[in-house]
């Protein structure tokens, strides 16, 4: 009896409620009468618009915002006005889409790319998982994922939590990527881009992936694998016509996200992918000459054999280009003043100081400077505590 | 070892939250029962923020945006009628904001959520080290709200905060075959808490929480006996 | 959500309110030795975690709305998110920009912005002082400030953080007192 009783928990706990397939939208009209559990995800959605938007993580550059837009317009011209692109003040290399048709894609990613055919790589593909309503049906998913956990013994019933999250966490199936990726194609031909970007873009993420040891993120979780992905584009691109790769337009468009991405890296330690971005020639052209600057500093950061001298070649050759930029006169002196040679520490930070009398580092500098005034200069300043 | 842990807690949970309403948890500023000649005449509502979710058989709950509606208007009525009816206070709505007041209201409320479970747990002087916050109670949210004051002529606002998770029907029968075979199907759950904040001071005055296995945030009838709990902690004369 | 998660938990710590690990610091307990290494004095009236993997964790109003946690770490402990080691030779600006990279790597406060960053002293040994300000995602702006050195031991850190509304006010002469207490034996 109890064996029975059991069972028919374990079919009550495991039955999904909506198991059959949801149709796609054809247009915005459709959108006017959601059914309850759509109307729901949608509000949550945009509660979690509502939220990153008061967390400051939306960037709020109106020329990038409407570079975006145009490009998410030129691909789904049908859904102008609901399919809302955002980029995130986010390194992380990540896009994904929301129930009510917001989309978000993160600096970091955009900065990976070298042309606007690239980038709407990603957002055709993220266009994809609104139009085909993928949320709706992922919801579901997680529904029935977690009733199993339940059947199978796990203890730990989510109580509290929402499906944006728990999407996140249990990803979009390899079905849904894989539709994604074959109506993302279609639209990026349909626009008229370059279909062969299609392959680049995910040779960037593959490379990326390798360089900085991530554990693959939200864009790839559950995601078909990379090569897998770049084989099968490969497969489609064989006979595709040419299209547009929109170059210059992206490189022009982006120069200032791009250098600003360099010094978030920089900022929080991500130096791998400074130095995949900026020692390959092809992406190093598309860079002002300070830029060098960040890859001197990720080679300090890296600290392998020869980073030290690799750091000191970058640093010199800024200060030869770029005589102007402050921080390359800094690095170059916190470099000799960490080797114990103060006297070619000193006057470069008396240099960085005069270039940028408020920086914020000042009182640092001004700090070492003291200490190299009360000490030999064969002195190693760093272990003297201070008077 | 892991899931044993976790399953004794949730059974420590369940027994603790199938309790009826637990009106008895409240906090009052003493300031605030030491001068009941002071209490607000006219007080304004912010908008009730109560999330209600469905649980399904599996226990993943789902917003649902209609049920929410429903628990706002609720709620919003209730406080109303329960407050003139008791002559505790005048309850006027929120008016039309700015998006810069509401950026504000936004940060105040964020901050009077933290203030809430500091007082639920620790506020209310029950463990032994926390116990002088009983008489040295000084939680605020800051003089942050006074645009309100002004806007209203309201002496204070009345900040009702809380989540419904409401068992689908799978649910139910889930946890009856459950309590037959001894698995733990934990039900839905209510928590509540109404505060009254000082629109010049930011001083938190009185808060009242509620937790529940039976409420349905969704029916007129169980609101209202949740409000009158919640304000059956007020202090002063009715 | 916050409150109803907090509401969940808190039914469950009211439970078990007889074994929680609280105690307050009153003028008998305050000063504290850790170790054979530093002292100090924790602050008057607020809240200790007796059961806490730091050093010390004391709260005024709760750990929601104000906290300082010590933390002494060893060199070869990896921090969380850069994954990088600290080393007794880190030049004091380089602490400040391992902490912040640390921050800043964290997604709960990967847009802060800093308020002020310099060095100091700790015990008379030199430190460096950051001060930061990150929103969370119900827009409530908060702040912390970390003061924090490296010896042969490995790093000393002393982080206090509270909302920027009221509360990071109220606790910061606090805090700013428990960081002028510190000795080293």
């Amino acid at each position: 009896m109890k064996h029975m009783l059991t069972a028919s928990l374990n079919l009550a706990l495991a039955a999904p409620a909506h198991a059959q397939e949801v149709p796609p939208w054809a247009g915005i009209d459709e959108m006017r009468a959601l059914a309850p559990a759509e109307k729901s995800l949608w509000q949550e959605a945009d509660e979690f618009d509502r939220a990153l938007a008061r967390a400051g993580k939306v960037n709020t550059d109106p020329v990038l915002a409407a570079y975006l837009q145009g490009i998410m317009d030129r691909l789904y011209p049908e859904f102008k006005g609901r399919l809302r692109v955002r980029l995130l003040n986010a390194q992380h290399i990540n896009a994904f889409a929301l129930p009510n048709g917001s989309i978000y894609v993160n600096a970091g990613l955009v900065a990976r790319f070298e042309n606007e055919a690239q980038l709407a790589t990603v957002l055709a593909h993220e266009g994809a998982h609104f139009t085909h309503r993928h949320s709706l049906q992922q919801a579901e998913r997680v529904r029935n994922a977690a009733a199993f956990a339940l059947v199978v013994g796990l203890l730990g019933v989510p109580l509290v939590g929402d499906i944006v999250a728990l999407s996140s966490m249990f990803g979009y199936s390899r079905k849904h990527e894989r539709e994604a990726d074959e109506i993302g194609y279609q639209r990026l031909i349909a626009a008229g881009y370059a279909p062969r970007e299609t392959i680049r873009t995910f040779e960037h993420l593959q490379a990326e992936i390798k360089a900085a040891d991530i554990k693959e993120p939200f864009f790839f979780a559950s995601h078909p694998k990379l090569q897998e992905r770049i084989d099968s584009f490969s497969e489609l691109v064989k006979d595709a016509d040419s299209g547009e790769v929109g170059r210059e337009r992206f490189v022009g468009t982006t120069a200032g996200l791009r250098l600003a991405s360099l010094k978030a890296d920089l900022a929080a330690y991500r130096y791998r992918q400074i130095i995949l971005i900026l020692s390959n020639p092809e992406h190093r052209r598309e860079y002002p000459p300070e830029a060098l600057y960040y890859l001197g500093e990720a080679y300090r950061l890296r600290g392998e054999k020869g980073d030290d001298e690799a750091a000191e070649r970058e640093f010199n050759s800024v200060i030869g280009t770029a005589p102007q930029f402050a921080p390359a006169h800094r690095a170059l002196g916190l470099l000799h003043f960490k080797r114990g040679d103060l006297a070619r520490a000193a006057p470069l930070l008396r240099h960085y100081l005069e270039l940028a009398p408020g920086a914020a580092d000042r009182a640092y500098v001004e700090y070492y400077l003291t200490l190299m005034e009360t000490q030999k200069p064969t002195d190693n300043g760093l272990r003297t505590p201070p008077q | 070892m892991i899931r044993q842990i976790i399953g004794a807690m949730l059974l420590v949970a369940a027994s603790v939250m199938a309790t009826p309403a637990l009106a008895a948890m409240s906090a009052i500023n003493p300031a605030f029962s030491q001068n009941l000649e002071g209490r607000p005449k006219k007080v304004v509502l912010l908008p009730p923020q109560v999330f209600v979710f469905e649980l399904s058989a599996g226990g993943v709950p789902t917003r649902m945006a209609d049920w929410e509606a429903a628990a706002r208007d609720n709620l919003t009525a209730a406080a109303t009628r329960l407050a003139q009816h008791s002559r505790l206070f005048e309850l006027v709505p929120a008016p039309p904001l700015t998006p810069a007041d509401l950026d504000q209201l936004d940060a105040h409320i964020g901050l009077y959520d933290r203030v809430a479970q500091s007082v639920f747990v620790y506020g209310r002087g029950e463990q032994g080290a926390w116990a002088h916050k009983k008489h040295e109670f000084d939680y605020t949210v800051g003089p942050g709200l006074a645009f309100l004051r002004e806007q209203t002529g309201a002496d204070a606002a009345l900040i009702v905060l809380g989540a419904d998770f409401i068992s689908s029907s799978e649910r139910k029968a889930a946890f009856v075959v459950g309590l037959l075979v001894g698995v733990a199907v934990p039900l839905g759950q209510s928590f509540i808490t109404a505060g009254l904040v000082d629109l010049k001071t930011g001083h938190v005055q009185w808060m009242s929480f509620d937790s529940s296995a039976s409420l349905d945030t969704r029916r007129p009838a169980d609101v209202d006996d949740l409000m009158r709990a919640l304000y059956q902690a007020y202090p002063g004369p009715r | 959500m916050t409150l109803c998660r907090s509401l969940a938990i808190g039914l469950l710590i009211a439970s078990l309110a007889a074994c929680a690990p609280w105690t307050r610091v009153d003028q008998a307990s305050r000063l504290e030795t850790k170790r054979d290494d530093y002292t100090l004095e924790l602050p008057l009236g607020w809240v200790r975690h007796t059961a806490s993997a730091n050093d010390f964790f004391v709260t005024r109003d709760g750990p929601a709305l104000n906290y300082i946690v010590v933390n002494r770490q060893p060199h070869d402990k990896k921090l969380p998110h850069t994954k990088r080691e600290t080393r007794a030779d880190m030049l004091p600006h380089e602490i400040a920009e391992l902490t912040l990279a640390e921050w800043k790597s964290a997604e709960s406060t990967a847009n802060l912005e800093v308020i002020s960053n310099a060095p100091v002293m700790l015990g008379g040994r030199p430190a460096v002082r950051v001060h930061v300000r990150f929103k969370n995602d119900r827009g409530l702006p908060i702040e912390r400030v970390m003061v924090a050195l490296v010896d042969t031991k490995g790093r000393l850190s002393i982080q206090y953080e509270a909302p920027a509304i009221v509360y990071f006010q109220r606790g910061l002469a606090d805090f700013e007192a428990m960081v002028a207490s510190v000795r080293f034996r």
